[in-house]
């Protein structure tokens, strides 16, 4: 059974809660491609969260490719485990070329880095 | 004549549904009601969750009773208003029965929510539910076909010539019973989506597998009344085509088509005997739950 747990006690962010748990479904095949998602609201019903935390996460997730909201259809699992791999393999190398272009060096870039994964 | 039987049949129906609601304000009632709940879905009743389960079953029974008293109330009505005779008459009254039962047991899904008053650990499904999640194929597929041949097959009633022996049976009582299997089928599928859409606030797995165990037998009951009166209409409406046909070929096509019927009920009465569909939303949404106890 793929169940989600969050913990308003814990030191992760609700949405990243979310975020971790539904990615790591998708990429241990728990969820398969095509499943759809709850609705934003029945999710933040289910979980006691606000509806703009499940949008932020359903959102990321959909920018990293691994989900796709089908207008009014609702919200989709994208693409298997391999393919979310090789999108997050594309979108490193496109952000270490950008910013060598910038002339950043890497422990900068790594620290802008780590300071957007904290946003 | 036409109308008393079918008025005897109501005080009968309103007694027993008046004692089961007294039945429900007995403490011992309630919980045997919840062990019995607990034995049927294959769940453990664990003492944190009996009275929650047990709150639940008895708002489903009390709103469920009034729905079915107003359903069989309205169907008594139309049964004094109109002149319907004896089986539209009786068969109105069941199907307000029935409906009114599918109501407030949609009803009482919507309205049960328990929240936890502080925040704390909550768990949900990661994936979106359907109907079909909780409804066995074998009892929803045919329910939808059924009502959807009881709505073809009822017109066929009006082709009877008005002097044929059967017409009073049938007229109009079958077109009447494909309209309430149809309206009943309205009420499984809008009710029942109803309650699946509704948020299941939930601490442990136990608790949603509960929750889960609510829903599905909330939905079988709601089940109930297309399917009965979608089979009860496309008995009658079949009499009725048949006599439109010439008498030799009629016989023929009784000889054959009734066997089948038969043999077809009980085969879908022993599937569903033997495959436990009361646990069918344990095998499919809860597998590690699910043990053949």
């Amino acid at each position: 059974m793929t169940l989600l747990t969050i913990d308003p006690g814990s030191a992760t962010p609700p949405y990243e809660q979310l975020r971790a748990q539904v990615l790591a479904q998708i990429q241990s095949g728990e969820l398969s491609a095509g499943v759809r998602l709850p609705t934003v609201r029945r999710l933040a019903d289910d979980l006691g969260l606000a509806p703009n935390t499940v949008a932020r996460t359903y959102r990321e997730l959909e920018q990293a490719g691994v989900v796709e909201t089908r207008g009014r259809n609702g919200t989709f699992v994208a693409l298997s485990p391999d393919a979310a791999a090789r999108g997050a393999q594309e979108a490193a190398v496109a952000f270490v070329a950008r910013l060598r272009a910038l002339g950043i060096p890497e422990t900068e870039a790594r620290d802008y880095l780590d300071a957007a994964w904290q946003s | 004549m036409d109308v008393v039987i079918p008025l005897v049949f109501v005080g009968v129906l309103a007694a027993v549904v008046l004692v089961f609601l007294a039945l429900t304000l007995v403490p011992a009632f309630r919980a045997r009601q919840s062990r019995s709940l607990a034995r049927a879905v294959g769940l453990e009743l664990d003492p944190s969750i009996a009275a929650r389960v047990e709150r639940r079953l008895t708002l489903r029974a009390r709103l469920g009773a009034v729905g079915a008293l107003i359903g069989l109330a309205a169907g008594t009505a139309l049964v004094l208003v109109g002149d319907l005779g004896f089986n539209a008459g009786a068969w109105l009254v069941n199907g307000g029965f029935f409906i009114g039962l599918g109501i407030g047991v949609s009803a009482s899904s919507l309205v049960a929510l328990d929240r936890p008053s502080e925040p704390t650990v909550r768990v949900a499904r990661s994936r979106d539910i359907t109907l079909s999640d909780y409804l066995a194929p074998h009892e929803l597929i045919p329910t939808r076909i059924l009502v959807v041949v009881a709505a073809a097959l009822a017109p066929a009633v009006w082709l009877v010539p008005r002097d044929a022996v059967v017409l009073p049976a049938l007229f109009p009582a079958a077109p009447l019973v494909a309209l309430l299997a149809v309206g009943a089928a309205v009420v499984l599928e809008v009710g029942g989506r109803a309650v699946i859409a509704r948020p299941a606030p939930a601490q442990t797995a136990e608790q949603l597998a509960w929750e889960d165990a609510l829903r599905a037998t909330a939905l079988r009951q709601m089940l109930t009344a297309p399917l009965t009166l979608a089979g009860v209409s496309i008995i009658w409406s079949g009499f009725g085509a048949l006599t439109l046909l010439p008498p030799s070929v009629g016989q023929i096509v009784l000889g054959i088509t009734m066997p089948v019927l038969m043999t077809g009920l009980i085969v879908v009465a022993v599937l569903s005997i033997v495959s436990r569909p009361q646990r069918y939303f344990l095998r499919h949404l809860w597998p590690d739950l699910a043990s053949p106890r």
